[in-house]
């Protein structure tokens, strides 16, 4: 047990916000807008070898946990938490760039669907590797491009990959939760410590103080238990993490909101671009219920 | 960053097991909590003895105080397998979680020799001497009144939701020693025997299954200067330091999580368990354990990497409060009726978890903690 990085966590951590700094963050995400795709980041990410660490027997999952948060932290227009995690995890060295999940049980339009090479279908026990034959985009405020897919299933990836897959895409949502919230929290905190009313900071006021600290210990406890499930790559893990997550982003994506007034629902104030993206993570894969019953579950049959 | 067990802490967490369920057989079924409340010393000490004799019960202390210089990891692992089942060390729980502690830190080399030995040797039981009627959340507003006279302290004054008094040999009682500074500089920790003349318990009933609880007078209770435990006037900074320990002492996820376990037993043998309701809000209750585990376990590796106390344990302490009371909640709504009963598992879980969130500092005091020392927001 070790909370602390090691130099090669570390050295991920440092590199990837390099990257992100320069290519990411809320300017560029304006930039490439919601429906948009930031093909330029995925390249370079890719090329610097950060979307495969999952894969690397040295790293694992847990390096590419780290850089599925940055990227949620610093607004990256990219499904670079289902690419790193889902990616090599089930489809080893043959994983495509741009990659997008979708459960066949449900009908609703897939994120990032318009903008991926390949979809990997969760269907029952099995994971089927599919492309796309038609992709319907839609309208939407919540922060990531969404459409409509009409697939073709290339191939299925065996018995008991539907398992697999539903255990790395929980683990994905809950790192990219993870980046949202603490962006979110750390943004919100930094405006109440200097909006003025009643001639004292909002920041100072209790009843006020006291949300934002149960909302930081939400964020905290979905962060760790993301990187515990990378780490144990356990469906007990996995689906406790996403169900944490999920609550976490429901009560924090809709309590910044009320503690920032009324410039938290202006595009112009970066709140937003972490709260659409909560609301969209958090019902993805059925939501907070259908991983508080997979936690169950897992955990006693 | 890793979250693996080493075999060594494997090995000693199977050991520690092995004697409670060989010791205590029923008590896992059935985790409640038992306070220990007067004449089971005896009962007590044949289990801290077992577990002295194995070199299990201060296992992470250095070996010059009776430890085995084992890693920060034991302790948790002991108290997780102890408190989660209804801690078969009784009081002493406390005297290795944090009296030994800033003992070993603060003590002289008397009061070591005196202290460290009995509590490794699991002989040594303890009350702890903080809250008043009117200093509770605002700790340092306390008044129990220590005067010097020559080479002893006089003792004025009173404490109250003491706990383990009647077991208790020794307190570890916070005074004022300087009532003109500001409150938290004014207080100096006292090692009292609790047979000295002029200490008068009296037990409070109270419905949180904590029989134990009492208020305890003192009236010119004399105590020798070489009992104080660090600086006069330097209290404070001992007793922040404890507490932070005593945030993560009780590992009370871990106890969650074995209620969590009988909760589904009970579940499966009277036809709920398929309830998809009920299956949410056991997954919803699971993952905040977790979450708790996660939060105080980055406290203990602070600790094992000797990082000095830092405000961490506030945030541990505010999920673990959330996670138990949520258990406790689930643990009534799911049986109903049948948890009224105060010998049902809901009924060993819902009222003693109300102290959860105010015993050893308050949810909210906590919570304050969070928002000053973390998050750095403007003073009030």
């Amino acid at each position: 047990m070790d909370f602390t990085l090691d130099q090669d966590q570390q050295a991920i951590v440092d590199a990837v916000t390099t990257i992100f700094t320069k290519q990411a963050g809320a300017d560029r995400a304006r930039a490439v807008g919601a429906s948009g795709h930031d093909d330029a980041l995925l390249d370079a990410l890719a090329q610097a070898g950060f979307l495969d660490l999952a894969g690397d027997s040295t790293i694992g999952p847990l390096g590419a946990v780290l850089v599925a948060e940055l990227a949620s932290r610093h607004h990256a227009r990219a499904n670079i938490a289902v690419r790193a995690l889902v990616g090599p995890t089930l489809l080893g060295d043959d994983a495509p760039q741009r990659l997008a999940v979708t459960d066949a049980s449900r009908p609703g339009p897939v994120r990032f669907g318009q903008h991926a090479d390949v979809v990997l279908v969760l269907d029952g026990d099995e994971a089927h590797v599919a492309t796309v034959a038609k992709a319907t985009p839609i309208e939407t405020p919540y922060g990531c491009p969404f459409a409509h897919l009409d697939t073709t299933r290339v191939r299925s990836l065996g018995p008991g990959s539907g398992p697999e897959l539903a255990k790395w895409w929980q683990v994905a949502l809950a790192a990219e939760i993870s980046g949202a919230l603490d962006g979110a929290v750390a943004h919100t905190v930094e405006y109440l410590r200097e909006r003025q009313q009643f001639k004292k900071p909002l920041g100072s006021l209790q009843a006020l103080q006291h949300r934002l600290a149960e909302a930081f210990v939400w964020a905290e406890g979905a962060r760790w238990l993301a990187r515990r499930a990378a780490f144990e790559a356990t469906p007990q893990a996995a689906a406790a993490a996403a169900a944490y997550a999920a609550q976490a982003a429901q009560l924090v994506g809709t309590d910044m909101h009320q503690l920032s007034g009324a410039i938290g629902f202006t595009t112009e104030f970066d709140l937003q671009l972490w709260t659409s993206r909560l609301h969209a993570l958090r019902v993805e894969f059925g939501g907070v219920t259908a991983h508080q019953l997979a936690t169950t579950r897992a955990h006693w049959g | 960053m890793e979250f693996a067990w080493t075999e060594e802490e494997v090995g000693y967490r199977q050991q520690v097991r092995a004697l409670v369920d060989d010791r205590y057989p029923s008590w896992r079924a059935t985790p409640v909590h038992h306070s220990f409340a007067g004449d089971e010393r005896d009962q007590v000490t044949a289990f801290t003895h077992e577990l002295r004799d194995r070199k299990l019960l201060t296992a992470h202390w250095p070996a010059e105080y009776g430890g085995a210089d084992q890693s920060a990891w034991m302790h948790i692992i002991l108290g997780e397998e102890l408190w989660s089942v209804g801690e078969p060390r009784g009081p002493q729980y406390m005297s290795v979680n944090w009296i030994g502690p800033a003992i070993m830190a603060n003590g002289t080399e008397a009061q070591k020799q005196e202290h460290l030995g009995r509590i490794s040797d699991g002989e040594a039981f303890w009350c702890q001497g903080f809250s008043e009627p009117d200093s509770g959340s605002d700790l340092a507003s306390l008044k129990c009144r220590a005067e010097r006279d020559g080479e002893e302290y006089v003792v004025n004054g009173q404490k109250i939701w003491t706990s383990h008094t009647q077991l208790a040999e020794w307190c570890f009682l916070l005074v004022r020693t300087d009532p003109d500074a500001e409150p938290h500089k004014g207080i100096s920790v006292l090692l009292v025997p609790m047979d000295t003349p002029g200490i008068e318990v009296r037990s409070i009933a109270n419905v949180a299954g904590e029989s134990s609880f009492a208020e305890v007078f003192f009236t010119d209770v004399r105590v020798p200067v070489a009992n104080r435990l660090g600086p006069e006037n330097g209290g404070w900074d001992i007793v922040r330091a404890a507490l932070t320990y005593e945030r993560v002492g009780a590992p009370r996820w871990h106890r969650g999580s074995v209620v969590l376990d009988a909760l589904v037993a009970w579940a499966k043998e009277h036809g709920r368990f398929d309830d998809a309701i009920v299956q949410c809000r056991l997954g919803e209750a699971k993952a905040a354990i977790e979450a708790a585990r996660m939060l105080a376990y980055r406290v203990v590796d602070e600790r094992a990497h000797k990082m000095p106390p830092g405000p961490n344990a506030y945030v541990a302490r505010v999920s673990m409060v959330r996670a138990e009371k949520q258990v406790a909640e689930l643990a009534l709504w799911l049986m109903g009726e049948q948890g009224i009963d105060g010998g049902s598992l809901a009924g060993h879980t819902f009222y003693p978890t109300l102290t959860a969130g105010v015993a050893g500092g308050t949810y909210e005091v906590q919570l304050n903690l969070v928002a000053g020392l973390v998050l750095q927001l403007p003073r009030r």
